[in-house]
């Protein structure tokens, strides 16, 4: 017998363990980023695949919002042109934008047909359809002592997200696929940050999770170790101490701002890692740090304002300082 | 020897309770401190509920330490339950809860309740600790396995 092979006992014993975390997700929408690097490797397609199927078996809407960054400096690169980036964000003239357009939409239906090959129903859409994100043309201001502004090309900012579709597709049970490309004014198609999209997007859906798949694996505190569960404002102090990178810090500055405008958690979750998905979300241990509103329990701070509420004789304060993180 | 370790003994461990929400789960654990300790089992629970009420006492990765101030009770007492079923709780992660430490204490004893927080915290702060908690088999077990616990790790 297989070392790996889970004996029938192990398997109850694991679905059952399951099933509470599954029972509070039944109904629920979860918008799920993607980072194109996470999709490049064989095995982890076919792992994703299973788990978005998976997700989706047990009664959760999901949405999924890829990017494809790396496929598209790819293409771009057999076909000899080269990228020029302010601030990470890719100038895309026409002819860069026709390449994105493509790319992205072959990416678009290969992550499709991951998800329905494992059982799952998936659908690609993207934001000329059914005008679901509408975009403005980017402006940057000049850097520098330079006047006037960098032209960014066709890249777009979100004006406006229509959920009309997705909830259309959550009705009948199918996984709306996005590719981050929005429309204009005069139909004309944004390059847009996926990242942004998933949180805006989840924003406007008032979901109850934002996952970020990246290459991540999750936020770590001042000492290299993995933090579990972090508010909001307690990342702002992390990162206002030097304990966070800018880089880090600009990459999930969108899912913050989903946060304080609703979205009930974020997850950042190591894509790279087989399963990291659903260690995440149906176990007690977790694998990736979940970013939450301050609004929710801080266990120290609350036993220490119910100690001082209900005190008769004079609180000197606590003999001993907790960690205010909690456990780990 | 840690503070929690100090006070709990074999009657005050309870595992595999089969309770399917927060509010049934303190109602068990009140009637657990009347028969043990002939406190008031309403009063109890009132207390319990009410400190929930202050925020949730869930840690996360399944933990939660219950706690409340009880008039006229002469020492801390405790309990440790481990449930058969993990029970939503309003926790930090969002994910249900299956291991508690109970935690009544005195009117005007800051310290020691701070004292035994802070230790239960401690000790469920540990990934190794809960892994093993939630694996063991017996009373006997689990009063090893705190007793062995030292923050020296």
């Amino acid at each position: 017998m297989k070392e790996n092979v889970l004996s029938a006992e192990r398997k109850v014993n694991i679905l059952t363990e399951a099933l509470p975390f599954i029972q509070g997700f039944h109904g629920k929408t979860f918008v799920i980023h993607c980072s194109g690097d996470v999709l490049t490797d064989t095995a982890l397609q076919l792992e994703f695949g299973c788990d978005i199927a998976l997700l989706q078996s047990v009664g959760i809407h999901l949405v999924i919002v890829h990017g494809g960054a790396l496929q598209i400096t790819q293409m771009l690169k057999r076909m000899g042109i080269y990228s020029v980036f302010h601030n990470s964000i890719r100038v895309t003239d026409a002819a860069t934008m026709e390449v994105v357009d493509m790319v992205l939409g072959k990416l678009n239906q290969d992550v499709v047909g991951l998800i329905n090959q494992q059982g799952g129903r998936a659908v690609g859409l993207c934001g000329q359809d059914g005008l679901f994100i509408y975009a403005k043309k980017l402006v940057l201001p000049a850097e520098g002592e330079m006047r006037g502004t960098i032209d960014l090309g066709l890249v777009g900012e979100i004006e406006r997200i229509d959920p009309e579709i997705i909830k259309l597709y959550h009705t009948r049970n199918f996984v709306p696929v996005v590719v981050p490309i929005g429309v204009g004014e005069e139909g004309e198609s944004y390059n847009l940050d996926a990242a942004t999209v998933a949180a805006r997007l989840a924003e406007v859906l008032q979901a109850e999770k934002l996952i970020s798949l990246t290459d991540l694996p999750g936020i770590l505190d001042q000492n290299g170790k993995l933090i579990s569960s972090i508010t909001v404002n307690e990342i702002e102090g992390l990162f206002a101490s030097g304990g966070l990178s800018e880089a880090i810090h600009k990459k999930i500055g969108a899912a913050l701002e989903a946060v304080r405008h609703g979205v009930r958690s974020v997850h950042v979750v190591d894509g790279r890692c087989p399963n990291a998905l659903l260690l995440e979300l149906l176990t007690s241990e977790g694998s990736g740090t979940l970013i939450r509103s301050d609004a929710g329990p801080h266990f120290f701070a609350d036993s220490l304002r119910y100690l001082r509420a209900n005190v008769i004789e004079d609180f000197d304060g606590p003999a001993f300082t907790f960690d205010e993180d909690g456990p780990r | 020897m840690n503070a929690l370790a100090r006070l709990l003994s074999a009657e005050d461990i309870r595992l595999d309770w089969d309770v399917s929400n927060k509010l049934s789960l303190l109602d068990h654990v009140a009637r657990l401190f009347e028969q043990r300790h002939g406190l008031s089992g309403v009063m109890v629970y009132r207390s319990l509920l009410e400190r929930e009420e202050w925020g949730s006492t869930a840690l996360g990765h399944g933990v939660a330490i219950p706690h409340a101030r009880i008039p006229d009770l002469r020492e801390p007492v405790g309990a440790l339950i481990r449930t058969r079923y993990a029970i939503p709780f309003g926790a930090p992660d969002e994910k249900p809860v299956f291991m508690l430490v109970v935690l009544l204490v005195p009117d005007h004893a800051n310290k020691r309740h701070l004292e035994l927080l802070a230790s239960a915290a401690a000790i469920f702060s540990d990934r190794g600790f809960r892994e093993q908690f939630s694996l063991a088999d017996d009373v006997v077990g689990v009063l090893r396995l705190l007793s062995e616990w030292s923050l020296a790790r």
